[in-house]
Formats: C-alpha cells, sequence, structure tokens
C-alpha cells in the first residue's frame, strides 16, 4: 500500500511552513530547491485529490451493537 | 343494619389505589403558577401548583429535581408532567412530578437567563476553551431534523459551495421534551463516530418554546464535552440559544452554518495556484540572489587581480625593513655619543689631567710617589712628572 497521503489541511499546513522557510533569506540555496520540490510535489497531490474526491451525503446510524453505520442518503426522498 | 367499620388508613390505602388505577391521572401534563415552593435540604421540591381556582399540592423527588434546567421560583408558570397520588399518613392528595418546563414567554426568559448564569458561571463559555474550526474538513456532521428547511439549506449551501465535502446526517427531533436529550445523544455518537471534521448542530427559526431544547443544560453539556469542533445553529440573526454560547462557533442561520464550515471549492483551487505561485517565484528569487552574490564576489579585486595582495604584503614587509633598519641605526647612533660623554667625563678626572693645570708628581728611585717634603735627604735623587714628560733631579736642601 502505498503511504497514507496527508489530508488537504495538513498539506495547506505544510506548504505554508515551506513558503515561509523559502522566505527566509538565509535559507541556502540547496535547502531551498529541495523545499521547492516537495512543494510542487505537494500542490500537485492536492489539485489531484480536489479532482478525485467522491461527493457524498450519508445518513449516519448506530445499531444495536453500537456499530456505526453509513446509508447513501438521496436528495430527492 | 351491619355495619363496614373503616379504618382510616384503609380508606386512604383504598382511595390511592383509586387514584393509581385511572390510567389518565397516571399520566398528566398540568400547567399552573408556582406557589410555596421550597426545595428541601434532601434535594426534595415541594411546592403547589395553582390557577385562578384552585391548587394542587406538588412532589418532585431528588432524582427528577436534579435533572431540571432551571431552579423554580414563586410566581414561575410552569408545566409540570407526572402522576397523582395520595399521602397516606395525612391523606393530602398531591402530583408526584418527574418533569418541569417553563411555560410562557416569562417563564421561558427567566429561565433561560438562570440556565445562562449558571454555565457562565462554571465556564461552559469560556473563549479559551473554544476550539478552531478547520478550514479544510473533509467529513461534516449535520445534526438537525430530517424534516425542516434547515437540513436542505444546510445541504444546498455546502452543495454548492463544494460538492467535495461529505455530509453524515445524524436526524433528531429539534423540538419537544425529547429533543434534548436526542441532540445531546446525537453530539456524543457522532463523537464516538469520530469521523467528522466539524459538527453542526441546528435547527430552523422558531418561537423562544419551539427553540427550548437548544437552551437546555444537556445540549450544552454535549456540545461542552465534544471533541469535534462544533457550530450552532439555531433559529434566525437574532435567535441566542445557550447552544450558541457553548458552541466553538455560532452561527446566525443554518446556511451561514455551511457557509462558515464548507471552504469554496473555487476559491481552494485557487489558493493552490496561488501556493505554486509563491513557491515558483521564492525559488526564482532564491537563484538569483545566489547568482548575485556570485557576481558579486567574482568582480571583488582580489579575484581579478590576485597577486595585488602579494605584492601589497611584499610592499608592506620591504617597509618594515626599513623601519628596523633605521631604528637600528638611531640606537647605535645614540650609543656612540653617551661612549663619547662618558669618556669625556672619565679624562675629566684623570690625574694626568690635573697635571696639565701645572701641578707635578714627583717620585724616589724606587718609583714610589713622595707625598711629604720630611724624609727627603739632600743629594737625594728625585723623579718629577710633568704632563708631558718627567725629569731627573736632585734634592738640594730643604727650605
Amino acid at each position: 500500500m502505498p503511504p497514507k497521503k496527508k489530508t488537504f489541511a495538513k498539506s495547506i499546513e505544510r506548504l505554508e511552513a515551506i513558503i515561509d522557510e523559502m522566505e527566509n533569506v538565509d535559507t541556502p540555496l540547496e535547502e531551498a530547491l529541495k523545499l521547492y520540490k516537495e512543494g510542487v510535489e505537494l500542490v500537485t497531490d492536492c489539485q489531484k485529490s480536489l479532482n478525485s474526491a467522491e461527493k457524498e451525503i450519508v445518513l449516519l446510524q448506530q445499531n444495536s451493537d453500537g456499530i456505526f453505520s453509513e446509508k447513501p442518503f438521496n436528495l430527492e426522498g | 343494619m351491619n355495619r363496614k367499620v373503616f379504618k382510616v388508613s384503609e380508606i386512604n390505602r383504598y382511595i390511592k389505589s383509586l387514584l393509581e388505577e385511572d390510567v389518565i391521572l397516571q399520566n398528566l401534563f398540568v400547567e399552573g403558577e408556582i406557589s410555596n415552593f421550597k426545595h428541601h435540604s434532601s434535594g426534595h421540591m415541594y411546592f403547589t401548583l395553582k390557577d385562578k381556582y384552585a391548587a394542587i399540592q406538588c412532589v418532585m423527588f431528588k432524582t427528577y429535581a436534579m435533572e431540571l434546567a432551571f431552579e423554580p421560583e414563586n410566581g414561575m408558570k410552569v408545566v409540570a408532567w407526572g402522576r397523582a397520588s395520595l399521602y397516606e399518613k395525612t391523606g393530602q392528595y398531591q402530583l408526584y412530578l418527574e418533569y418541569l418546563e417553563p411555560a410562557g414567554k416569562g417563564a421561558l426568559y427567566l429561565a433561560f437567563e438562570q440556565i445562562k448564569e449558571r454555565l457562565l458561571k462554571e465556564g461552559l463559555f469560556d473563549a479559551s476553551r473554544k476550539k478552531e474550526i478547520p478550514a479544510y474538513p473533509k467529513t461534516i456532521a449535520i445534526i438537525t431534523s430530517p424534516t425542516g428547511a434547515a437540513i436542505w439549506d444546510l445541504i444546498s449551501v455546502s452543495q454548492r459551495r463544494n460538492p467535495l465535502v461529505k455530509l453524515a446526517l445524524w436526524p433528531v427531533l429539534v423540538q419537544g421534551p425529547m429533543a434534548a436529550g436526542e441532540i445531546a445523544d446525537a453530539i456524543d455518537k457522532v463523537n464516538a463516530w469520530g469521523k467528522a471534521d466539524v459538527i453542526i448542530v441546528g435547527r430552523g427559526g422558531g418561537s423562544l418554546e419551539d427553540l427550548w431544547a437548544f437552551n437546555e443544560e444537556k445540549v450544552a453539556r454535549a456540545i461542552y464535552h465534544s471533541k469535534t469542533p462544533v457550530i450552532s445553529a439555531v433559529g434566525h440573526e437574532t435567535d441566542f440559544t445557550i447552544a450558541d454560547f457553548v458552541a466553538d462557533h455560532r452561527a446566525p442561520t443554518p446556511s451561514a452554518a455551511a457557509e462558515i464550515a464548507v471552504p469554496e471549492l473555487a476559491k481552494m483551487t485557487g489558493d493552490l495556484l496561488d501556493i505554486n505561485k509563491r513557491l515558483n517565484r521564492l525559488i526564482k528569487d532564491n537563484l538569483a540572489r545566489n547568482r548575485e552574490m556570485l557576481l558579486r564576489l567574482s568582480s571583488k579585486r582580489v579575484m581579478q587581480r590576485p597577486l595585488e595582495l602579494v605584492y601589497q604584503r611584499q610592499i608592506y614587509l620591504t617597509g618594515l625593513q626599513k623601519q628596523i633598519d633605521t631604528e637600528i641605526n638611531n640606537r647605535l647612533e645614540k650609543n656612540k655619543l653617551l661612549i663619547n660623554g662618558l669618556s669625556r667625563a672619565l679624562e675629566s678626572v684623570s690625574p694626568l689631567h690635573i697635571l696639565e693645570k701645572g701641578y707635578a708628581l714627583i717620585y724616589d728611585e724606587g718609583g714610589s710617589l713622595i707625598k711629604k717634603a720630611k724624609g727627603l735627604c739632600k743629594g737625594q735623587e728625585i723623579t718629577v712628572r710633568f704632563h708631558d714628560g718627567a725629569i731627573k733631579s736632585e734634592v738640594k736642601e730643604s727650605v
């Protein structure tokens, strides 16, 4: 299994940290290039996640054993 | 005549059994005004419910009294739920109540203020306790009535802004005596489910009575204990409920709640593009900065004429050497002068120097210096030494 992708929120948080570090003029070029590469990869992942997520509206239920289940919720119903 | 004589206790027990067999009397709602209210140290409450024409004794035992969302007061109008029975000891018939709710606007407002003040003191509204609403939730749980307008507002606004956000609906009653329990339970359950990033709990507009469930302590405590951030969305802009004060964020309406919780997809895409642009600009800036630094360094004299430094050092060395020579010569000269001075001083104290002034030294034949006339005899040969030479002479006579 591929490593779990970061959530959008976590990715944005990391991207902001990357930008902060790159904005620091004392960051050496090698480090900046490394950060840049990571940043571009994160942006690409995020863009992909925005295209691939499935829209979903579910009815959340819990049975007598305490198990949660998600039933599709019919918008027209 | 055969009389059947009853004991007092038998009568009371019989009447009590009659009351307790009556279906209506065992499950009734009564509206009335509270008077003679006494909250006994045992925790039980005793009071009279009355209207214009009549009054009934009432008891509310500790277990139920503790559950009350408000503290009853004399003059307060309430709706009570309970059963009628008889207190055998005194023959007093009374209502055994299990639930009380304030009735009418005045009582509701009073109760509202009471709850608000109590929970405020307890710290349930503390700003420091409020959790941040996540900027990009993946899943939002919605706790509201499945039939009201609120749920459709929430769904449609959410879908319009960002169809990728998952909505998990948990239908509850939002009105009536059961509502508060269901809402509180739903909040706990969604927390147990653990997959929601935000909870929206609310309902559409209504009267103060309609919204009452959202003023109940149960709901307030469930919101307070929720690990998932809670947005309250009750009624209209002007409606404030206890739930609003406890929630991590108050939305004025259900639609507004969806606008607060659901990030616009277009904005997210835009944000990503912005970030991408910033990354590109920053790396370009960094490269430019480094190139400039390289240029600046290579344009320095030392890089352009590397021997310059060597020449400079040589000149410096030569200068030093000259300085050392001069210094040594100076010292030699100084010493020479010193020696000359000293030899002159020496000369000035030399006996020869005295002879120059006209003195002479006299020696005997053995070469010993003669310092006295006495002891010299006639005919003795002496040597007289002048500064420029010596002569031999003879003693003629003493004078």
